[in-house]
């Protein structure tokens, strides 16, 4: 290896690096060749006693990383960083998958706490404003506490229940689902004297059952019920919002503080390392 | 094993010669290079990095200089921080290498005192 396949390979190597640094890199060992070449030494000689210029990119690319992480504590930084020193054989795989375990642990609860947050925001805003402005109407919106899907819905499209009439052979045969005009259901099934009907408030609570077969009739209703009380308050949805909102916030800044952890935790390690290879390859 | 005890008190040391060299005078690589391999076993490839950890302890310095032949040099310079920490290196490899050597040659005071009760 000559002066100029040494000092293509070390540029090559240090690919990664933005061009100042290479440059600057590049120019002081060729300002050593001259030097040595000046001193009498031969091209081959140098370079031998350089040693491996992919060797020597490798740690050159990881003492820069270590700089820059060090100046500015970005995860792009990091990432450069950790990739770096993977190339060192630093950090081996053993250590990198319960790093990268936790770091999708970490994530999840980010996401998990940043939906909750915002969804406890959005109840908190529209209970506000439906108390203070009467805006939206109780039922437009509604709250699902299901545990599938969205927390809130549009109440408006759920609480329009379809209009259905099933008429069978007889005038007396018949399924009705019909709409009240409190926004509730009724739904009445009838075959000659039987029949059966259910109504519904409009906020899917029960209101009244009735079965009757001629004389015979089973009736239940005031189940605690009535109208549009049934409906969920400004107050509690309130109250649901503020729980939600600071449940995701704890959930939030938990991801934060073990993430800010992890990341000390790793940068020390990695420049333990990193001090240690620098020390005893010198 | 005394190679390698030596190989690692060397790459250990290194770090404060390459101070107390530039403690006299300013230098370049090159120069520092021969100056120390006139004295012990080092690998020439590795003082670069060396010398940019040393840049980025703040220790050392650096300024352009025309060269006689050839472009302008590196050149290296202590500063103050890198002279305070040379002479802080310098006082705890003295205490240290004091230390070893009363362990290996136990002054013959010693002796008679721990024989003597």
């Amino acid at each position: 290896m000559n002066r100029d396949t040494f000092l293509q390979a070390l540029s090559e190597a240090l690919s990664t690096l933005s061009a100042a640094e290479r440059d600057e890199i590049l120019q002081d060992y060729a300002s050593y060749f001259a030097d040595a070449l000046a001193d009498g030494q031969s091209e081959t000689d140098v370079a031998t006693k350089l040693g491996d210029p992919a060797k020597l990119a490798r740690e050159l690319i990881a003492q820069r990383r270590l700089g820059a992480w060090e100046q500015r504590k970005s995860s792009k930084n990091l990432w450069a960083l950790c990739v770096a020193t993977a190339a060192l054989g630093v950090l081996n795989l053993a250590l990198a998958i319960p790093v990268l375990f936790y770091l999708a642990v970490l994530t999840m609860l980010s996401v998990v706490g940043g939906s909750l947050a915002l969804a406890g925001l959005v109840l908190v805003v529209l209970a506000a404003s439906q108390g203070l402005f009467g805006w939206p109407a109780p039922n437009q919106f509604v709250l699902n506490t299901s545990g599938i899907g969205p927390v809130v819905m549009d109440g408006s499209v759920s609480s329009q229940a379809p209009q259905i009439h099933i008429q069978g052979d007889g005038p007396h045969e018949s399924v009705r689902v019909e709409q009240a005009a409190d926004g509730g259901v009724a739904i009445q099934a009838s075959e000659g004297s039987k029949t059966f009907s259910l109504e519904k408030n409009a906020d899917g609570s029960i209101k009244k059952i009735d079965m009757r077969d001629g004389d015979k009739q089973v009736a239940l209703s005031n189940f605690g019920h009535s109208g549009n009380s049934g409906h969920s308050g400004p107050w509690k949805r309130g109250v649901v919002g503020l729980v939600l909102l600071t449940l995701g916030g704890l959930l939030l800044w938990l991801g934060r503080s073990a993430f800010g952890k992890l990341l000390s935790w790793l940068r020390r390690h990695l420049g333990q390392q990193l001090q240690h290879i620098q020390r005893f390859t010198a | 094993m005394n190679i390698a005890l030596k190989t690692q008190l060397r790459k250990g040391a290194i770090e404060m010669c390459v101070l107390a060299i530039l403690k006299r005078a300013d230098s370049y690589t090159y120069e520092l290079v021969q100056q120390l391999s006139a004295h012990m076993a080092i690998s020439e490839g590795t003082v670069y990095p060396l010398m940019r950890r040393l840049q980025d302890e703040g220790w050392v310095q650096t300024y352009q200089q025309e060269s006689a032949a050839g472009p302008a040099r590196k050149y290296y310079r202590l500063s103050a921080s890198g002279t305070e920490a040379v002479a802080m290196m310098t006082q705890e490899w003295q205490e240290f290498v004091a230390e070893i050597n009363s362990v290996l040659q136990p002054r013959p005071t010693n002796l008679t005192q721990k024989d003597a009760p």
